[in-house]
């Protein structure tokens, strides 16, 4: 089956610069999958991003929606790619928060009746039901958070960036943010993730890709990639806290745990070979 | 600006008709001749922002600014417009003197800009800048405009904020043990050109924003027009007193 969306061979750099952001990148993203894209700050993620979402385009290689050129398909292709913003404040421009969220299905010419029944089940669904007649820049950073994530998921795409989604953000806020990225994989969705945050995309990804200096230098499986600490050390992150402790507590590379539960699971396998090498 | 842009205004006013007729209150306020018309528009303002609640001694204080500039700026009248001296000053080389008509005309110009000032500020506290957007919208001014009236609506809290931090950031590393006027000008004078390129990213990221969700549409306009209260009536009404008193006493 063909990829949802591809990156090929992309190269971009910006006006007035004589330097390539993104140099070769290349990766897939299949539907129904979470892809997360990890790396240092000012290595390339958020213009990635742009150029996934076709508002970049790369003055060599190409980016297909559907194995199409996603540039042949603009304005249309972006209805079916939603981008959250790092900073909320660079993506918020309307009066209230209702209309924030109103202003994609509004631009998509659906009825009143139905937005307002979009905008309440999102909005329902993210907890932010009681801010919709608030100024959206008056929120707190996490509330501001919600309202950027509502306003794109309000018009269901079939791609979702998200663009560190977690920064500033609570622990419960990361958790509504997780149990969001889950549902929507579990609609046969797909959503492509950029964070620092390792333990994080150590819970959501189904695959991560390493970038650094524009260049993505490392991608597959998440627990190949997680567990793969040379890798990490390369773009200055460390490896999920779950790989850590196993590793510390002398576990073999086969079960690495990427999750807390998982850990657990891990380190009683580990417990009972140990009492049985002992006995 | 960052205090006047309540969150919800007073919910009470038809937002087009109040900014229609405070637009109308305050073009002729500026253009009467008299006090009559300046000092019953001030008086009317005091009441609007008692009705709104918002803080009174806000509003006052800005009209009070207003009107302390203006003094300032009309002192020259006091001299040029030709009248009956009143008191005359000699200042060596030449005598100037403080004529009837020159305090006249001092006095009627800071009358109708601190007037029009009050109103306007009065009704801008009252709808909040919100009211203002809907109230454009109601009017069918060119979407653009009422777009770049939202923009400005966001962006002031935030180069606010943005100016605060980087003032705080300075200040937290001016070691000397006296802030003098010089240093801390320096510091003021280094943040103008930080302001300038945030703007400029900002307004490239609010670009690309636009075009992610925009889906090459020009944006939407919707309003709904919102009923007529007594509120409003009152409003007509005080509008037609305006006009009345120009007619009659200019």
């Amino acid at each position: 089956m063909d990829a949802l969306l591809s990156v090929r061979d992309a190269w971009f750099r910006y006006p007035g610069v004589d330097f390539d952001v993104i140099r070769g990148a290349r990766l897939d993203v299949d539907r129904g999958e979470v892809v997360a894209i990890i790396g240092p700050n000012g290595c390339g993620k958020t213009t990635l991003l742009f150029l996934m979402a076709g508002l970049f385009k790369p003055h060599k290689g190409d980016v297909l929606l559907d194995s199409k050129s996603i540039y042949d398909q603009l304005p249309e292709a972006r209805r079916r790619i939603g981008l959250v913003f790092q900073d909320p404040d660079d993506q918020l421009f309307n009066s209230t928060v209702y209309d924030e969220i109103a202003f994609a299905l509004r631009q998509l010419s659906f009825s009143e009746r139905e937005i307002d029944a979009r905008v309440k089940e999102v909005t329902k669904l993210l907890g932010i039901s009681d801010l919709l007649d608030r100024s959206p820049y008056r929120l707190s950073f996490g509330e501001k958070r919600m309202v950027t994530v509502a306003s794109v998921i309000v018009y269901k795409p079939d791609l979702l960036l998200l663009d560190e989604p977690t920064a500033n953000l609570s622990s419960r806020a990361v958790e509504r943010i997780e149990r969001l990225i889950k549902d929507w994989r579990e609609k046969g969705k797909s959503v492509v993730v950029t964070s620092h945050n390792v333990d994080f995309i150590a819970r959501i990804a189904d695959r991560v890709f390493v970038m650094n200096m524009g260049k993505i230098i490392g991608g597959g499986d998440v627990r190949a990639v997680l567990g793969d600490e040379d890798l990490l050390k390369r773009v200055d992150l460390r490896a999920p806290f779950p790989v850590r402790v196993y590793r510390t507590l002398g576990g073999s590379d086969s079960h690495i745990p990427l999750t807390l539960d998982e850990l657990k699971c891990s380190l009683d396998r580990l417990f009972k070979n140990t009492e049985r090498n002992e006995d | 600006m960052e205090i006047y842009s309540c969150e919800r205004g007073f919910s009470l006013l038809n937002p087009s008709l109040c900014l229609l007729i405070v637009v109308l209150i305050v073009s002729a306020v500026s253009f009467s001749k008299g006090i009559a018309v300046s000092l019953f528009v001030l008086f009317t303002s005091i009441i609007l922002v008692f009705l709104s609640r918002r803080g009174f001694w806000l509003w006052v204080k800005q009209v009070f600014y207003v009107f302390l500039f203006v003094l300032f700026i009309s002192i020259p009248l006091f001299f040029i417009v030709p009248g009956k001296v009143l008191y005359s000053i000699d200042l060596s080389l030449v005598s100037i003197g403080v004529t009837d008509y020159g305090l006249w005309h001092a006095l009627v110009l800071v009358l109708r800009t601190t007037a029009a000032s009050a109103i306007f500020t009065a009704v801008l506290m009252s709808l909040g800048w919100r009211g203002v957007v809907e109230g454009l919208i109601g009017l069918y001014v060119p979407y653009d405009l009422v777009l770049m009236v939202g923009f400005f609506m966001k962006y002031v809290p935030l180069f606010l904020k943005d100016i605060c931090r980087m003032l705080a950031a300075r200040e937290a590393r001016l070691f000397s043990s006296r802030l003098d006027y010089v240093s801390f000008w320096r510091s003021l004078i280094s943040i103008v050109g930080e302001i300038l390129l945030r703007s400029y990213w900002r307004s490239s990221k609010l670009s690309i924003a636009l075009r992610a969700r925009g889906f090459g549409v020009p944006p939407h306009r919707r309003y709904s027009w919102k009923r007529i209260s007594f509120y409003d009536l009152c409003l007509v009404f005080l509008f037609s007193i305006v006009i009345l008193l120009v007619t009659m006493w200019g």
